[in-house]
């Protein structure tokens, strides 16, 4: 998830030295989330549900991985 | 009802909209029938008494919520929002023309005890769709008022607990010398003319009726009905048609949305350039849309507020070319916004079958033009504005 992060936002690997790093506080910008989001869907292959996109979900490593955990266990 | 209150009931409409009224509105629409899912929901919530004061067993909701809720059932199914706006304009009509008349109070009670279901008969064969027209005339001699009316749209007609008829106040009246009748369904034999078989909003089950009505001599609504459509029907029905179109043409947008999702990844992963232009045009006419309404309702409501009933209703102007403006803009804009989502989505949203299908908004969205003709309101309105707009 760190390197997906990395390879679709403007934040340098490195730069997130834990899963519970604020990830916006590190310069992550809403048009990477974007990208994150995107990239994440397609790499997992799931679609994430409206209700879960929001500014905190794009907040750590681990928000995001959670996320991803839940989508792909519930099959979305 | 507290702004709390009102958040939390908009959220449980939404989710029961969600799990009863969405996953029926392909049939609604396709078989032309009624969507009772979506009456159960609003009697659930106690929708069908909204607008009452709430120690008549009412919500006590306002304009702006009231249009919350339209566009809410909106987004799920066009028909299902349709009826709960010309109910709701219906009964806000009743409240306002009965003032303290103690046999309106009530029938009031009762309507926000049983959750009754008021259908509109305005609409009469002979007289073009002008609603302050009636040939229709409730002679009130005795006790009983007997009188035919022949309708060539009556909306939920045969699934109505209660009909709203507009008729002339007597045999030797103007044409728009009109009253409104309060009729339970037990007091109007119905006689169905023809068939609802149109290319949108077929669930409002709508075809030409002809009616018998006989009731007691006082459930004639003591307000003149110009006073009612003025400040009441015409007013609250464009507001609330306008929300329930704005949650139809909301609904394509996040169809659009999806499907520009999914073509984003791809692009993405392709390492092209991703994102749509179109979405944010779509966006910003919905944006406009979304004002409009907006804005109406916050004028509307004070001006609601300051006439409660008829017998106030010298001391506010009333909103008749506003209201005919958000209507025909509202109309227009819906629509439009609906289409450019189906050329964003492309083939899957000119499929019937595809879960990105906007085929039925797009048919529902039509209907806006047709029901209470745009030419008809302009030609109306550019009357009313040689002297200011608002008589």
């Amino acid at each position: 998830m760190r390197d997906l992060i990395v390879e679709n936002s403007s934040l340098e690997a490195g730069t997130i030295d834990s899963d519970s790093a604020d990830l916006f506080a590190a310069g992550l910008s809403s048009l990477d989330c974007v990208r994150i989001l995107l990239a994440i869907e397609d790499e997992f292959d799931i679609e994430l549900p409206e209700d879960v996109i929001n500014r905190e979900l794009f907040s750590t490593v681990e928000k995001l991985s959670a996320a991803v955990t839940n989508a792909v266990g519930s099959g979305v | 009802m507290t702004d709390s209150a009102q958040t939390e009931l908009i959220a449980k409409l939404a989710a029961l909209c969600d799990e009863k009224v969405a996953p029926a509105a392909r049939d609604v629409d396709k078989n032309s029938r009624f969507p009772a899912e979506a009456i159960e929901v609003m009697r659930e919530l106690r929708l069908l008494s909204a607008s009452l004061p709430e120690e008549i067993g009412g919500l006590g909701l306002k304009p702006p919520a009231l249009a919350e809720i339209a566009s809410t059932i909106g987004r799920r199914c066009s028909s299902s929002a349709m009826v709960f706006a010309m109910h709701e304009a219906q009964l806000e009509s009743l409240r306002f023309g009965a003032a303290d008349n103690p046999h309106f109070a009530a029938i009031l009670r009762e309507i926000a005890e049983k959750q009754l279901l008021i259908a509109s008969v305005t609409s009469e064969a002979g007289i073009g769709g002008n609603i302050r027209a009636s040939q229709a005339a409730a002679e009130a001699g005795g006790e009983r008022v007997v009188f035919e009316k022949q309708s060539p749209t009556l909306s939920y007609g045969e699934y109505c607990d209660a009909f709203l008829i507009t008729a002339r106040r007597s045999g030797d009246a103007q044409e728009s010398d009109q009253v409104l009748v309060w009729a339970k369904r037990d007091e109007v034999k119905l006689e169905k003319l023809g068939e609802w078989d149109m290319m949108g909003m077929r669930g409002t089950c709508s075809p030409p009726f002809k009616l018998e009505v006989d009731v007691p001599a006082e459930n004639l609504v003591d307000a003149p009905f110009g006073t009612i459509a003025a400040h009441r029907m015409v007013p609250w029905s464009h507001l609330l048609w306008a929300s329930c179109w704005e949650g139809v043409a909301s609904s394509t947008f996040d169809l659009a949305t999806k499907a520009s999702r999914k073509k984003a990844r791809k692009n993405l992963a392709e390492g092209k350039e991703f994102g749509d232009p179109r979405l944010t045009d779509a966006f910003s006419e919905l944006q406009a849309l979304r004002a409009i309404i907006y804005e109406f309702g916050r004028v509307y409501a004070s001006q609601a507020e300051a006439a409660t009933d008829w017998t106030k209703a010298d001391e506010v102007k009333v909103l008749t070319a506003d209201a005919m403006s958000l209507k025909i803009n509202a109309s227009m804009m819906s629509s439009s916004v609906a289409e450019q989502c189906l050329e964003i989505i492309g083939m899957p949203g000119y499929s019937e079958a595809s879960p990105l299908s906007v085929t039925r908004q797009i048919r529902d969205l039509m209907a806006g033009r047709m029901m209470v003709s745009n030419e008809r309101l302009r030609q109306t309105s550019g009357q009313l504005l040689l002297v200011g707009g608002d008589l």
